[in-house]
């Protein structure tokens, strides 16, 4: 698991920099966790991938495939996603 | 002791056949090299075995049973080292160590080897290339997976490391079945068991550097 949550950190900074600017261009915070859990993470797979591609194999070699990385990332993501996205309605 | 086998692999890019029925065996106990002029498809088949690209077709087995290849990430079979540094650059040695084990005992045999402990406050991307060869490989060597596949361990390295490199291969060969690749033809031949020159998308028996030549790999004058 540290090993992942090690990929979590870099996906997540990337994911939330892009919700932030969709967020900020849209001038709705709506955006931040819709985008949170669903488009911002194959853009912030798409951006590591772009990046870090070799990096991967840190994780292949322990049985993490690109799968199953972005299903946990997804599946970590949706709760804070949607708490957020019950806030930001509730507020608003 | 386990036993990887794989037949009728076959990939093609376009046009352009790159392997052509090859066919490869490994035991536990037992290293095999792969020699082959650049572009004829070392790393391809490497990266098909451990399931990062798709063959065309490929007939895998392991310990004689029918394998699906991209199972072989999931269930751990086989470790690899590629070409290019895997590691994250920005982490410390002694940090990426727990990454990949929690037994002390595991982190311990690392992090206590002679070259490892000298560098064990370095982050990984001020380290030299033998260094960073030597550690990625024992970290990927102290995996419990049965086989472990080398795409240029030899490469570019100083000769201290190139040592400790053969060194930490002759004491893991007991435990796994290793497949490796490289030119550094000198190295290999001191390492493997079993030696393969892959051309025109088959591998060929080798058994000296003579062979090599005579299959052009080598020019004649490679002796002199």
């Amino acid at each position: 698991m540290r090993l992942f949550l090690n990929y979590y950190k870099t996906v997540t900074l990337i994911n939330c920099c892009f919700c932030l600017c969709v967020a900020t261009i849209m001038l709705n915070v709506i955006w931040f966790p819709i985008l949170f859990c669903t488009l911002g993470i194959a853009v912030s797979m798409f951006v590591y991938n772009f990046f870090f591609k070799d990096q991967y194999y840190f994780y292949y070699n322990m049985g993490y495939t690109k799968k199953k990385l972005a299903l946990i990332t997804f599946g970590i993501n949706l709760i804070p996603g949607i708490v957020l996205l019950l806030l930001v309605l509730i507020l608003s | 002791m386990h036993k990887l086998s794989v037949t009728e692999l076959t990939k093609a890019f376009g046009t352009n056949p790159v392997l052509d029925y090859a066919a490869i065996e490994c035991k536990t106990g037992e290293i095999v090299s792969i020699f082959g002029r650049n572009g004829t498809g070392k790393s391809t088949l490497l990266k098909i075995l451990f399931g990062t690209l798709k063959a065309d077709r490929i007939r895998l087995s392991i310990n004689d049973k029918p394998f699906v290849v991209e199972e072989v990430i999931p269930q751990q079979k086989i470790a690899y080292l590629p070409q290019v540094s895997f590691l994250p650059k920005s982490i410390k040695v002694r940090d990426v160590v727990p990454l990949y084990y929690t037994s002390e005992i595991k982190q311990d045999n690392i992090l206590y080897d002679p070259v490892i402990a000298k560098i064990a406050n370095t982050k990984v991307g001020s380290l030299s290339m033998g260094q960073l060869r030597y550690f990625e490989l024992l970290l990927i060597g102290n995996l419990s997976h049965p086989f472990l596949m080398l795409d240029e361990p030899f490469s570019m390295i100083e000769p201290l490391y190139r040592d400790k490199i053969r060194e930490f291969l002759f004491d893991l060969k007991f435990t796994k079945g290793i497949i490796l690749t490289d030119h550094y033809y000198d190295d290999v031949f001191s390492v493997a068991d079993r030696n393969l020159l892959l051309k025109n998308g088959r591998l060929i028996a080798i058994n000296n550097k003579e062979d090599l030549t005579d299959h052009g790999y080598l020019s004649g004058n490679t002796f002199l």
